[in-house]
């Protein structure tokens, strides 16, 4: 291990995400917010100077080759430091006055949770609500992939980082050369992005609403500029797009890749997208049909609430445009059936994700044939390819570890006096980065009233999430301390 | 410029190393799942798990339209179908196959223009050919040659007596009075391009340039004189033993050829009458002093065996053979050469990557050579006058860092002649230049060379 290019490495990152910084100074200059603009200055400002004499000190010729302890050391460091940096102008400016309050946020911020501690939402400096946001959109493709994009230094390494920050077990390369991956993803990313503000702006949004509301769906993360989220707007369009590109935010980057480059066939094969899609049609058309017969007695609203909440929930971003706690029981227990499986992998979605359910399922159900016909092979196939054994196991104690840290999280929230479904849904929606839950965390509620312990407790438990587990969870074995 | 290599052994694997190095987008096709995730895990290219002669699998790695298709793959068969179904399902410019097999290439077969190979390379036969070459030139390190020049690009390693050690560059230009450049320098297994105030110390390998002439004199005044290796032991009667012994024997040297299989060696003296063949393992305790063999000039071991070839000539050289010329692989066995005094190792994998790389970058580049297990080439480029440095000095060049112009040869009035190059030397066209240049650089030196 060398801790010399992990922190060289994140020196880089650090710098990159200074630049991005930049812009919520422009927008802080644009409205006229002065207090703000000088904040976001001075903390870019003293940061670079910091990170650059750095930098200076430590420079060397020689070329920054990250091993694999390397690798899961940096991308969690990286994520702890640039939170760190992302949380400053929210203290310093006041907005958030407490420090714990404003890690969490931003934390919830990069990791595309979409928690929030914020009551008022509203009143808040726009310059201020754009960098929430902006920390969604850099942490959804993953500030890690961009650093290999720019950076054209991280040659093998590169794979190695990308891997431990990327959603998913395995990790597809459309390129023969990592950088140039990163590159078309992020690509494919901003080109999201354009289109999807273009259309909020014409449902009558503002560009900085329409703006912050795409990086908050296409990030899947869900920080609004309303205190009301996509409530306040009650508008069908603006609801039906935004679905849309949640849903979209929700596949794996790879195959809009794919579709792009009019390799499109190879989308019918991917199990995992069969598996995604059939998903999110059957819970939106089962909570639809109960919403039709109980709440509203026109289809196409009870179609709209339906498909937003479920696409909201299932990739993990945590937009409400209607308050699902009013909705009936059987609806409100679909929808925290779908806080188990998050988005596919590649995606920027949170969650177990529906690749891991799928290989699970799959595996299960070989099991049983396997009592049957004790002597025979049965391959486990994923889109038509055999899986290896380990990537099953490696799934396998994923899912177990997964289900721990919810029962940990669940119970430590639990002793600071919560109920049980309070916190059973408080740890979903942390650890699986979606936001919201049912409860004291409800569409209409925030995370503000738990104690500085539980939130520095459940900022961990994004991080965790968002990381995958073991990327995170592996910097605390012997193992990986020892030489 | 896209390359597809199909298989991904020990060549595919460190050709595929070479070229992710100077920037070529690299996919590479891999049988086997574990090795594919090494190298997934290892290289920065697209690996593609399938057979290579399978159509749907090159078509996954994207051979179409690729710039270069290698198989190189174990089977000789494989590699040959592979260049075949490439040929006839998908437009790539470049075919290479490796093929051992000697009967098909005595048939011209691989001639065959439906086959689609535009080139053959043979591992065991470029590697016999460059232990002939360091034999030719006494054995005293890698020889490299430059065509229609007599440059030679040699490498010495820095003893305790050596007229080198302990001297800066320019010291040691002036201590020696004949015409040479120092291009490289290999210390801690990494490579210098070394400037004027660069120390030259105990343990360094140097490449130096210069003509052959000038060569043999700066050898002798380092200490290497150059020895008559008459007697010489061949290790090992395979492919590259048989190569060798062949070279030898017509060069009129006396060769023993030691090899353990029984009914191997009753071919051998069969078809090497003139070689004294003895059947006997190489690692018996008394086979040195019952054959006398450390009374021999120089020691060639070429089994299958590294680890077994590497300790043989160490023990050799213990013994007191002159030289020892040693057949490796591994990259690590590479690298500690070096440090355990050991003349001369030649491996099959980096001869067939240099000569896989100088087919793939050929066009105005005459010879390109891997040295020191890929992390520097020296390649010789031929000027057009088209050329943008056509007419311009050296200096004015704008070499990328990490490059040396270290030889231009001439051709005036019919006249060839050799220059070592200053800053305000000036390159025309027609000149073949030679140059030095660390793996990292290559692409660099290439655009500028070849815009």
């Amino acid at each position: 291990m060398n801790p010399k290019i992990v922190l060289r490495i994140i020196s880089y990152l650090l710098l990159i995400v200074c630049v991005f910084m930049l812009t919520a100074v422009a927008v802080a200059v644009f409205f006229n917010e002065l207090e703000e603009a000088k904040i976001f200055a001075a903390v870019v400002g003293v940061t670079v100077f910091i990170v650059g004499s750095f930098l200076f000190c430590i420079r060397s010729s020689s070329q920054p080759h990250p091993s694999f302890k390397d690798g899961f050391l940096f991308v969690t460091g990286s994520w702890v430091i640039v939170a760190l940096f992302g949380a400053l102008p929210f203290y310093f400016s006041g907005a958030i006055p407490s420090f714990c309050d404003a890690y969490f946020e931003t934390i919830s911020g990069f990791t595309t949770t979409g928690a929030s501690i914020l009551t008022e939402i509203q009143s808040l400096p726009r310059s201020i609500l754009y960098w929430r946001s902006l920390t969604h959109w850099l942490g959804g493709m993953g500030i890690v992939v961009l650093t290999v994009a720019i950076l054209p230094l991280l040659g093998v390494g590169g794979l190695q980082l990308v891997k431990a920050e990327a959603p998913g077990p395995t990790v597809d390369k459309i390129t023969p050369r990592i950088a140039e991956t990163a590159k078309y993803l992020w690509y494919i990313y901003l080109g999201m992005t354009v289109v999807e503000t273009l259309l909020l702006m014409g449902g009558g949004m503002n560009f900085l609403d329409s703006l912050i509301h795409t990086f908050g769906t296409l990030a899947t993360g869900g920080f609004s500029t309303k205190n009301g989220s996509i409530e306040h707007f009650n508008s069908a369009y603006i609801d039906w797009v935004i679905t849309f590109f949640m849903v979209a935010a929700g596949m794996n980057f790879v195959l809009h890749f794919r579709l792009l480059t009019g390799q499109g066939r190879s989308l019918l094969k991917n199990s995992e997208l069969k598996a995604y899609l059939l998903i999110f049609v059957t819970a939106t058309l089962t909570i639809a049909w109960i919403l039709n017969l109980q709440v509203y007695p026109a289809f196409k609203d009870a179609l709209r609430y339906s498909a937003f909440q479920v696409a909201s929930i299932l990739t993990t971003t945590g937009f409400v445009s209607d308050n699902y706690e009013a909705w009936p029981h059987v609806a409100q227990a679909v929808l925290f059936l779908l806080m188990f499986v998050g988005g596919c992998s590649g995606s920027t979605g949170g969650g177990i994700k529906v690749i891991r359910l799928v290989t699970l399922f799959k595996q299960a159900v070989n099991e049983m044939k396997y009592l049957i016909h004790p002597k025979a092979i049965f391959p486990l196939r994923l889109s038509g390819r055999v899986v290896p054994k380990n990537i099953v196991y490696a799934i396998s104690g994923f899912f177990f570890l997964y289900i721990n840290i919810l029962l940990l999280v669940t119970l430590a929230v639990c002793l600071s006096g919560v109920d049980l479904l309070s916190a059973l849904t408080t740890a979903l929606a942390t650890v699986g980065n979606i936001g919201p839950g049912f409860g004291l965390v409800g569409p209409t509620k925030n995370y503000a009233h738990f104690a500085d312990p539980i939130k520095w407790l459940l900022s961990f438990a994004m991080l965790a999430g968002r990381l995958e587990l073991y990327t995170v969870l592996v910097l605390f074995t012997p193992i990986f301390w020892k030489r | 410029m896209r390359i597809v290599i199909a298989g991904s052994g020990e060549v595919g694997f460190h050709l595929a190393e070479q070229l992710v190095v100077s920037h070529q987008d690299v996919v590479l096709i891999e049988k086997d799942p574990q090795r594919a995730k090494f190298v997934a895990d290892h290289l920065d290219c697209m690996v593609v798990q399938g057979e290579g002669s399978d159509p749907e699998t090159l078509a996954e790695a994207g051979v179409d339209g690729a710039n270069t298709f290698i198989a190189v793959s174990n089977l000789d068969e494989v590699n040959i179908v592979s260049c075949l179904v490439v040929a006839n399902e998908f437009k790539v410019k470049t075919k290479i196959a490796r093929v051992r097999s000697i009967q098909y290439r005595r048939s011209g077969i691989l001639n065959n223009v439906n086959l689609g190979i535009d080139y053959v390379v043979n591992p065991e036969i470029e590697a016999a050919r460059a232990i002939m070459n360091i034999i030719a030139h006494g054995a005293t390190g890698e020889v490299l040659l430059f065509d229609d020049t007599d440059i030679q690009l040699r490498s010495i390693l820095v003893d305790e007596k050596s007229l080198f050690r302990d001297k800066t560059l320019r010291e040691a230009r002036a201590a020696i009075r004949h015409n040479f450049i120092i291009a490289g320098i290999s210390r801690d297994e990494e490579v210098v391009i070394p400037y004027g105030d660069t120390k030259i110390i105990l343990g360094d390998r140097v490449y130096i340039v210069s003509s052959h002439d000038n060569m043999e004199k700066i050898f002798a005044r380092t200490g290497l004189v150059r020895q008559n290796l008459q007697n010489v032991v061949v290790v090992g009667g395979g492919k590259i033993g048989c190569y060798v012994t062949e070279f030898l024997l017509s060069s009129g040297r006396n060769v023993k050829l030691v090899e353990k299989d029984y009914q191997h060696c009753k071919y051998l003296a069969e078809h090497f009458p003139e070689a004294l063949v003895i059947n006997e393992d190489i690692s018996d305790d008394k086979i040195f002093e019952d054959e006398q063999l450390h009374m021999s000039d120089l020691l060639v071991t070429t089994t299958h065996d590294e680890a077994l070839n590497m300790l043989t000539a160490l023990y050799a050289k213990s013994l007191g053979i002159k030289r020892v010329v040693p057949v490796v692989n591994k990259s690590s066995y590479i690298n500690i050469a070096d440090k355990l005094k050991i003349d001369a190792i030649v491996s099959p994998k980096a001869s067939s990557v240099s000569a896989i790389l100088k087919y793939v970058r050929r066009g105005n580049i005459k010879r390109i050579y891997s040295i020191f297990d890929g992390k520097a080439e020296a390649i010789e480029f031929s000027i057009n006058p088209f050329s943008r440095i056509a007419g311009k000095m050296v200096k004015e060049m704008q070499l990328p860092n990490g490059t040396l112009v270290v030889a231009v040869n001439r051709t005036q009035d019919g006249v060839s002649k050799n220059y070592v190059p200053n800053g305000e030397f000036v390159i025309e066209a027609g000149d073949n230049v030679v140059t030095f240049a660390k793996a990292e650089q290559v692409d660099a030196l290439e655009e500028l060379f070849l815009s």
